[in-house]
């Protein structure tokens, strides 16, 4: 209880005069003779205004210009990527299509075996791939099959396809001069192949028997006679 | 405890526009020995009223900040002691002439912000040289007080007691 005492006693106080304390005051209305005068002003100073209303401005134009410049960098961003013959377009053509044609050279190339090895039997292809010793002894250059059809029908494409490769059609029994015998390399052939290969030089050696028939035993014979 | 407690042993006890001024006079020099509390409260007996350290607390009322110069716990309210301006010592003889009517505002003015900050009724003391007083106010005196320290605009200054009391001066009929 708030008020003031009347009577005071050894233990204490007694006839309290209450008191109300005064509410604050409210701040008065904006009124019309008073905005008049601020209308007419036409500039304050900058130092007149209150310490809210400079933070608040101060916030809005740093708003404003953070969408400037966010607004300028995404104008900038859309006139690179969508401005005509950039320089970005040939170079992803150049990097992306020799990876996808040396992926899709080793599937060309097996589907050319493949297509290749049914249709040529096995017999079908002694007489490029077999050689006898006397053509060992020719040029490499003269010796050297030609190119397969197809690889020479198709254009160039570009370096890595230019890379030194056996065709899939060259016979691994063409005739090299650093090879001593023609079944130096017949471990990297099929078997199919190699069976084949194999039952043709004894062929070749049975007829060479049979033109030239040894003559060890007509002596050995001559001489028992 | 009212009923049971006696009332104090006022010397005079006369109103002063409109302020029941309860006097107790003393010599000085008889409470020189005796502890701070008796020496500033002499009219007080057993027990005795325990002091309050005010510290920097700011007893505020409307736009009033009272400096009130003890305050002691009496009961189930304040005592709010304001020091009169300096001047003789006073007596039964001398005091009406020596208790000056702007001590009397700034005396009650400093009780009623003690009262509104501690929440809690004060009585307000004015402590002078051979006398202590209790002022009563009547209800007109409370009123006009209440006028003079209520603000009127926003932001308005804070006035002291003693402003307080020149505006209730000068608006005394």
């Amino acid at each position: 209880m708030l008020g003031l005492a009347t009577v005071l006693t050894e233990r204490g106080m007694e006839g309290i005069t209450a008191f109300v304390p005064p509410a604050a005051p409210r701040a008065p209305k904006l009124q019309p003779e008073a905005a008049a005068p601020a209308a007419q002003v036409p500039w304050v100073p900058w130092a007149a205004w209150d310490a809210g209303t400079r933070r608040k401005i101060g916030i809005a134009g740093g708003a404003l210009l953070g969408l400037a410049l966010v607004a300028g960098l995404l104008y900038a961003l859309v006139q690179t990527l969508l401005e005509p013959g950039a320089p970005r377009a040939p170079r992803q053509d150049t990097v992306v299509r020799p990876v996808l044609e040396e992926a899709a050279a080793p599937a060309a190339a097996a589907a050319d075996s493949a297509s290749a090895a049914p249709a040529a039997p096995p017999q079908a292809a002694t007489p490029q791939e077999v050689t006898t010793p006397e053509e060992t002894a020719t040029p490499p250059e003269a010796a050297t099959p030609p190119a397969p059809p197809s690889a020479s029908a198709r254009p160039p494409r570009s370096m890595a396809r230019q890379a030194p490769r056996r065709p899939a059609s060259e016979s691994v029994f063409a005739p090299q001069p650093e090879w001593s015998s023609q079944v130096r390399r017949i471990g990297e052939v099929d078997a199919q192949t190699e069976r084949a290969a194999m039952q043709i030089l004894e062929a070749i050696h049975a007829a060479q028997e049979r033109e030239h028939p040894p003559r060890a035993p007509a002596s050995r014979e001559a001489g028992h006679e | 405890m009212s009923e049971t407690a006696e009332p104090l042993r006022w010397t005079v006890v006369e109103p002063v526009d409109g302020v029941t001024v309860h006097a107790f006079f003393f010599v000085p020099h008889a409470f020189a020995l005796l502890d701070a509390v008796r020496k500033e409260l002499p009219v007080f007996g057993l027990p005795l009223p325990e002091p309050v350290h005010v510290g920097g607390t700011e007893f505020r009322l409307g736009r009033l900040q009272g400096e009130p110069a003890a305050l002691y716990l009496h009961g189930n309210g304040y005592l709010s002691v304001t020091r009169a301006a300096p001047s003789d010592d006073h007596d039964s003889g001398n005091w009406r002439a020596l208790l000056q009517p702007a001590d009397i505002w700034i005396a009650l003015a400093n009780a009623m912000a003690v009262s509104a900050t501690m929440r809690q009724p004060a009585a307000a003391l004015l402590r002078a040289g051979g006398a202590l007083y209790f002022l009563a106010p009547s209800p007109p005196v409370m009123r006009k007080l209440l006028q003079a320290l209520t603000p009127t605009v926003p932001d308005e200054p804070v006035l002291s007691a003693a402003d307080v009391a020149q505006l209730c001066l000068a608006g005394a009929p």
